[in-house]
């Protein structure tokens, strides 16, 4: 390739100008644990100077993998955060080579103790719903994206937690939690989807994407679905994937959760009780299979009708229940 | 009006009958090592009442506090003429709640944390009822999520239904949910206020130069200007107790919400037949009109001992007497679900059916299973309302059946159904399919749990015919071996 002068100035002007004030392409990764047992789902961030660069979270070998890139103008270190629910927040700060620009990290390792109130244990469960980014298209707005799907996790965890507790079952059903992926996933990649909450160890996974249509159509085209990971003596509970086309208006949350009716908390109690089964050691007590009894009874009664997909899966479930006490 | 200055998480406490800011009480109930932990009662004296706890607030809308107040606010107009009952709000303007939130997930505060404060202030305050939620972002409005949740403090008559039988013999059953997801409100915030509020004077010495209106939200602040008692004014926005209203003529300027009454963006009437559509409150008639159905109203004007309502008939607009409407429409509609459960407990059947009524109808898009539940409670006060009354009895079933259409596979609808046909001595073998029914479902249902020890105890004490015709004698000892074990 042969450049005039006039190219070699601009070529020679953006190498100088890239290398003063470039952007490292840098990679962290590393283990996450408690006393020697891999922890899964555990959110590690990276920032520097508070302005956070990435983050991952970790997958079912405790391990991660963050790629972000760094301005070469910032502060000489980037801090590495770790926090999981139950366990104490655990960071530290990596010097950057001056030269190379990425910290000088090695594999990490962050070992996690419990936090105070001893809430979390090797043999707890935990039952958390991710909730990937929804991808918007047609928006002209970033900040508008950006808002909707800060609050959105917390609309979709509200239908959850409010189905669960008109169940009246607080106490049978342990807490629930919700993380957000940094990773946007398609609707349609379903088996990626399914891979991605088993290595998670998900209670289910959420995603989705919005169309704002143009003008003349004006309205919102909304996907979504919930996908519940947990498998259990070949039982799987239904994906179910929203298709709707909304009024036109303000992009808002609550309309996402307004077409949810009451499926996504059905299925992520019933998403509880087949985890619940699945990662059950020992011989059963009866308290806890009343228990597993008296929460799909609950779902039941809030069911409409015989073709309600749910119907003949709390209606198996209820045989498999049964089936343990013999 | 008396001054209330909290320190920690406080209780303003209204009992009936005397106007919402006549009677002011204060508690602090809040702190960060015990939260729902109150130094005292409110509303001693007062029977059967609810408390309203201030909305969880994570995104600071400033609208925590206002929301709950407009909240109470409405509940106290919904039961106003009601004796022995009260409403009481609980809010915090020490930020206690933000900080024991923290960092926390809100819905794992709310209904971890926050409902167990709500079911704590409830149990302490010996109220029947608790109203608690969240007011969050959503999008360029605002989003209010709401929930009740029901305490039986002294004994569990109110949310029982009961059936005499001819012999004397009488049972209550349990029947009411114990915790319902209330509707949500979904809008921006001109949206929540987009209605008339009305100032009145609240002060005992009178309001000689009218209300005044403040440049801050603040009693302290300087006075902007003075408007008449009775003046209806366009409220925008709303912090803590204050309405941001607009000023067509100025600056905005900042009222209490003592000094406001609330009135309704649209009214119901019911079949009101040569009503006088007048020019103005109390002035020449343009038309006479039948009204009936739901009405949108334009403006609202105080004139004489009433408010008037200007609505549109047949493209006619014109004044009406706000007496001759059935019902109003409420900022948060669940108050017409506890205003009908204020009347079911005071024994006002025809009233609480009214408001489970316009319940249903506000809120057409509700889940299955609250409109479920309301339509148990529809049955109930029709059951308790017309006991000796064979349409009463029949309208009862039919809500019932309702009810099982909604929720076809909750035991607890066929054990009401059984306990209301169980009255009827020559419909027993239907009674007796249903308990089946209530016991294939859920065994362990508490309605159904309290039939079946009712006719055991009259087995054992071999009284069985007082309740259970001869022929169904034999079949009933066989089901109960059956539903005993």
């Amino acid at each position: 390739m042969c450049l005039n002068n006039r190219q070699f100035t601009a070529w020679f002007i953006l190498t100088l100008l890239y290398s003063q004030y470039g952007f490292a392409q840098c990679t962290l990764s590393g283990l996450v644990d408690n006393n020697g047992v891999p922890l899964a789902g555990a959110k590690v961030s990276v920032s520097n100077d508070n302005v956070l660069l990435s983050s991952a979270i970790t997958l079912a070998d405790g391990r991660f993998k963050i790629d972000y890139a760094e301005p070469a103008r910032s502060a000489p270190t980037v801090k590495v955060v770790v926090i999981a629910s139950g366990y104490a927040d655990d960071g530290r700060n990596l010097l950057r080579n001056p030269q190379q620009k990425c910290p000088n990290a090695d594999d990490m390792h962050f070992s996690l103790a419990m936090d105070d109130s001893g809430s979390a244990s090797n043999s707890a469960p935990t039952f958390t719903i991710y909730v990937s980014p929804f991808e918007l298209y047609g928006g002209d707005n970033d900040q508008q994206a950006q808002e909707f799907n800060a609050d959105l996790p917390n609309f979709i965890f509200h239908k959850i937690m409010a189905y669960k507790s008109s169940l009246g079952l607080d106490a049978s059903v342990s807490d629930m939690s919700i993380n957000t992926l940094e990773e946007k996933l398609s609707p349609a990649k379903g088996s990626e989807i399914r891979n991605l909450g088993h290595q998670l160890g998900a209670l289910a996974m959420v995603v989705g994407e919005v169309e704002i249509l143009p003008g003349n159509q004006s309205g919102l085209e909304l996907m979504s679905s919930v996908k519940p990971i947990p498998v259990f003596e070949n039982l799987e509970i239904n994906t179910f994937v929203i298709n709707d086309k909304l009024p036109a208006g303000s992009l808002r949350p609550s309309k996402v959760g307004r077409q949810l009716s009451d499926h996504w908390g059905k299925q992520a109690v019933l998403a509880y009780v087949m985890q619940s089964l699945a990662i059950h050691q020992g011989p059963w007590q009866k308290t806890e299979l009343d228990n597993m009894e008296k929460i799909l009874i609950s779902v039941r009664s809030t069911i409409r009708d015989e073709s309600d997909p749910f119907k003949s899966m709390v209606d198996e479930l209820l045989i498999v229940v049964k089936g343990k006490r013999l | 009006m008396k001054r209330i200055d909290c320190l920690l998480f406080c209780i303003i406490a209204t009992g009936f009958n005397v106007k919402a800011a006549l009677a002011a009480d204060v508690a602090a109930c809040f702190s960060a090592q015990d939260m729902g932990g109150c130094n005292r009662q409110a509303l001693s004296h007062v029977d059967f009442k609810s408390v309203v706890l201030q909305f969880v607030d994570p995104a600071d809308t400033q609208l925590g506090e206002g929301l709950a107040r407009l909240f109470w606010r409405e509940i106290l107009d919904s039961i106003s003429d009601l004796k022995g009952a009260g409403v009481i709000l609980a809010y915090d303007r020490e930020q206690q709640i933000k900080t024991l939130l923290g960092e926390q997930n809100v819905q794992v505060f709310l209904h971890n944390n926050y409902h167990d404060a709500a079911l704590k202030i409830a149990q302490f305050q010996q109220t029947q009822m608790a109203i608690w939620g969240a007011v969050l972002n959503d999008g360029d409005g605002i989003y209010v999520q709401n929930y009740l949740t029901l305490n039986e403090p002294k004994d569990h008559s109110w949310t029982t239904m009961q059936v005499g039988f001819p012999s004397g013999q009488q049972l209550s059953v349990p029947f009411m949910r114990k915790q319902f997801n209330l509707p949500e409100v979904v809008g921006t915030r001109a949206e929540l206020f987009a209605r008339r509020f009305y100032t009145r004077c609240a002060l005992s010495e009178g309001c000689p130069k009218g209300i005044a209106l403040r440049v801050e939200p603040d009693n302290n602040s300087a006075i902007a200007y003075y408007v008449a008692d009775g003046a209806a004014l366009q409220v925008i926005d709303m912090q803590q107790q204050w309405l941001l209203v607009e000023n067509p003529q100025g600056s905005n300027a900042w009222i209490n919400i003592y000094y406001l009454e609330v009135y309704p963006n649209e009214v119901s009437f019911n079949k009101v037949t040569q009503v006088n559509l007048r020019t103005k409150p109390n002035q020449r008639k343009i038309a006479s009109v039948d009204l009936d159905g739901d009405f949108a109203v334009s403006d609202v004007l105080k004139s004489g001992d009433y408010p008037w309502y200007q609505i549109k008939v047949d493209g006619q607009q014109g004044w009406v007497r706000s007496d001759i409407a059935s019902n109003r429409a409420y900022i948060f509609p669940a108050v017409h679900l506890i205003a009908g459960l204020y009347r079911y407990n005071a024994q006002q059947y025809a009233s609480a059916i009214n408001e489970f009524t316009e319940y249903l109808k506000a809120v057409p898009e509700e889940d299955n299973v609250t409109r479920a539940s309301v339509f148990k409670l529809l049955a109930a006060s029709e059951l308790a309302g017309n006991q000796a009354n064979t349409s009463g009895f029949s309208r009862a079933k039919d809500y019932l059946k309702l009810a099982a259409t909604y929720t076809p596979y909750d035991a607890s609808v066929y054990s009401q159904e059984a306990l209301l046909t169980m009255a009827k001595r020559n419909e027993f073998a239907t009674a007796l399919d249903l308990i089946d029914k209530a016991y294939q479902l859920n065994a362990n249902d508490p309605a159904l749990t309290a039939i079946i020890k009712f006719l055991s105890s009259l087995e054992r004490d071999n009284q069985l015919s007082d309740v259970v015709p001869n022929e169904h004698i034999v079949q009933t000892r066989k089901k109960l071996k059956v539903w005993r074990l």
